[in-house]
């Protein structure tokens, strides 16, 4: 390093002149003493004035020497000072020169990340729009809210169907202006709307119950759904969906109308054709020869097929309708399967069907809706009379397991083809080995004791196997049917 | 001395239904009286004064619910038993018309003639029992 090296030579320096004087000062000294030795005076006086001069001569230059290594030794020290700055400002350039690049690629990325906002920023209200247009071209009310029910939102069909104005409603509470009443017309509270109950449990609710008070006085019948808006599990607000079903109700009263008179006028001709018969074989009119009996018997085993049809006809209409009511009330499954198999002792003397019936005597009195109960045991246990042919034997059986109650029928008949399982529960299908083998049979049956196991808290399946056998199941919670409203019952 | 026929009244507007149900009254042992309609067998039932009445719902003019509401308006009337017999669906709106009205409301379609027979007859027995 050269600021470290030079003050070093000069001292060196110094130091090899301040020898080479002392050198001649120690030789001059020499010569002086011989010359005194020598006798020469004159000269020795000579010798020592040089001597002395060159001895000043050496104290000045050393003195100066060392001024001047001293001045040398400063300056190489400020000039390491120098230095050290110099190569500080050098890293601070260089470090400049680093932020300079990183603000420049700042920039860029600023740059990027605004022109993705951008984007973001316009497919958003792209999206807006589209949601705006969706909401506003669809028939259905929509409403939002905050998790207190104050109006966020709402659509121009909402204003159309409620004739609220959305400009004054928004900032509004729902309470206030969202006035629901029952089919008597009685106002209905908050706390029975399906809004506030999604707001409350966090749960969607969906009612066709309620009928809108509107202002200008008319009740509206409509189908509302309330579906909660939930963050991280949290409700912050909800969603209103709401239709006018004004016609829908008038439609499915028209059709239950309509079912109940073609029902009524239907059976009048069939209870016509029953009678006579009835007339005919109990001999009023004269006894039959044994033919015209057997023709007459006929007559009648199919006029009750189709008093049985119509019967069926209606209830899945009124399943369809979904108008069927389940009314649960203390009962026995005893009581019920004994009716039901006496009922059925004439097709099961007839089959020579061997039957067994086990019903858990601990389950006791249980909530069940007599007429529907009594419809699924005599659909399972016609069947399996029926599809187990002579000499079948059947089983019915009610048990109590851990978290339900099970029902079932099982038979040692014919059984189900796999590739017809899938459609047994299916309305007026039957299987081609059942229509094959057994005519009566219209292929309710089934479907309605499925929709009256699941109308009441219940499943319905089986298990089959062609040539083997069927055993049908039923459901139900512990504590038996649960209710359902409805203006019809089956029958 | 004979014993007295009792006397029943059947209104229906179904001609067949009505004949049958004479007819098999008849060989049962009862007087039968017949009305097509609900306004004829009103007039019939307070000039005659049967001991039951059998009595269908959906008729021209009056119909079994007008019919049982005027009835029962009237003191004897009040009293008379009424098997109404109709293929409305049970649960029909005029069953809860009906209810409290009549003493017994049944299906044609479900019930044979020996049924209906059997009705009207444990209908007559319970209302002499409370008239005693």
């Amino acid at each position: 390093m050269p600021a470290a090296t030079s003050p070093r030579l000069a001292r060196r320096a110094t130091g090899l002149l301040i020898a080479a004087v002392a050198l001649f000062a120690a030789v001059a000294a020499v010569d002086v003493a011989i010359a005194v030795y020598g006798g020469d005076r004159w000269l020795a006086l000579r010798l020592l004035g040089y001597a002395l001069s060159l001895g000043m001569l050496a104290t000045v230059i050393v003195r100066v020497t060392r001024k001047s290594a001293d001045d040398t030794d400063e300056l190489l020290s400020r000039n390491i000072d120098l230095q050290t700055a110099r190569h500080q400002l050098e890293g601070m350039l260089d470090n400049e020169r680093k932020n300079e690049v990183e603000l420049a690629k700042n920039v860029l990325d600023l740059e990027r990340a605004q022109k993705e906002l951008r984007e973001i920023n316009a497919r958003m209200a792209r999206e807006k729009a589209v949601d705006e247009a969706m909401l506003g071209s669809i028939g259905d009310g929509v409403v939002a809210t905050d998790d207190k029910a104050v109006i966020l939102f709402m659509n121009a069909s909402a204003k159309e169907t409620l004739l609220w104005d959305p400009k004054t409603m928004i900032g509004k509470s729902l309470p206030e202006i969202s006035l629901l009443a029952n089919e008597r017309g009685e106002h209905i509270g908050f706390d029975q709307h399906p809004m506030h109950l999604a707001l409350t449990t966090g749960k969607k609710i969906v009612s066709k119950k309620f009928y809108f008070l509107r202002k200008d006085g008319l009740n509206l019948a409509v189908y509302i759904s309330a579906t909660p808006v939930l963050v991280d599990g949290k409700v912050i607000g909800a969603i209103e969906v709401f239709r006018d079903i004004t016609q829908e109700k008038l439609i499915d009263q028209a059709k239950s109308e309509f079912v109940s008179l073609a029902s009524h006028q239907l059976r009048t001709p069939l209870s016509t054709i029953g009678w006579y018969a009835e007339m005919l074989l109990s001999g009023d009119a004269g006894r039959l020869p044994k033919e015209a009996r057997e023709y007459v018997l006929e007559i009648s085993t199919s006029n009750k097929r189709m008093v049985d049809l119509v019967s069926s006809l209606l209830n899945v209409s009124r399943i369809d309708l979904g108008t069927f009511a389940v009314e649960p009330v203390q009962s026995r499954f005893e009581d019920i399967v004994q009716e039901v198999v006496k009922e059925a002792q004439p097709q099961i003397a007839q089959n020579k069907t061997e039957l067994k019936t086990t019903v858990d005597s601990s389950i006791g009195q249980i909530m069940l809706d007599p007429r529907l109960m009594h419809m699924v045991f005599q659909n399972l246990l016609s069947n399996a009379v029926k599809y187990s042919g002579a000499g079948g034997k059947v089983a019915i059986s009610v048990r109590k397991t851990a978290d339900h109650i099970e029902l079932s029928v099982a038979d040692n008949g014919m059984g189900i083809p796999k590739s017809q399982q899938g459609k047994i529960f299916t309305k007026l299908f039957r299987a081609d080995n059942a229509r094959e083998k057994v005519t009566d049979g219209n292929g309710l049956g089934l479907y309605i004791v499925k929709a009256i196991a699941e109308q009441s808290g219940g499943k319905a399946w089986f298990v089959s196997e062609e040539d083997r056998g069927t055993t049908f199941f039923v459901s139900l919670p512990l504590a038996g049917m649960q209710p359902k409203t409805g203006s019809r019952a089956l029958s | 001395m004979p014993k007295v026929k009792q006397k029943i009244l059947i209104v229906e507007d179904e001609p067949p239904l009505r004949a049958v149900l004479a007819q098999k009254f008849r060989s049962a042992g009862f007087a039968v009286l017949e009305a097509r309609q609900g306004e004829e067998g009103l007039a019939l039932c307070f000039a005659k004064k049967p001991d039951g009445v059998v009595l269908d719902i959906v008729m021209p003019r009056l119909d079994g619910v007008g019919f049982l509401r005027q009835l029962r308006e009237d003191d004897w009337g009040a009293k008379v038993p009424v098997v109404v017999l109709t293929n409305l669906s049970e649960d029909d709106a005029t069953r809860e018309a009906v209810r409290g009205l009549a003493d017994v409301y049944v299906t044609k379609t479900n019930h044979s003639l020996d049924a209906v027979v059997t009705l009207v007859r444990t209908c007559l027995v319970d209302a002499a029992q409370k008239e005693v």
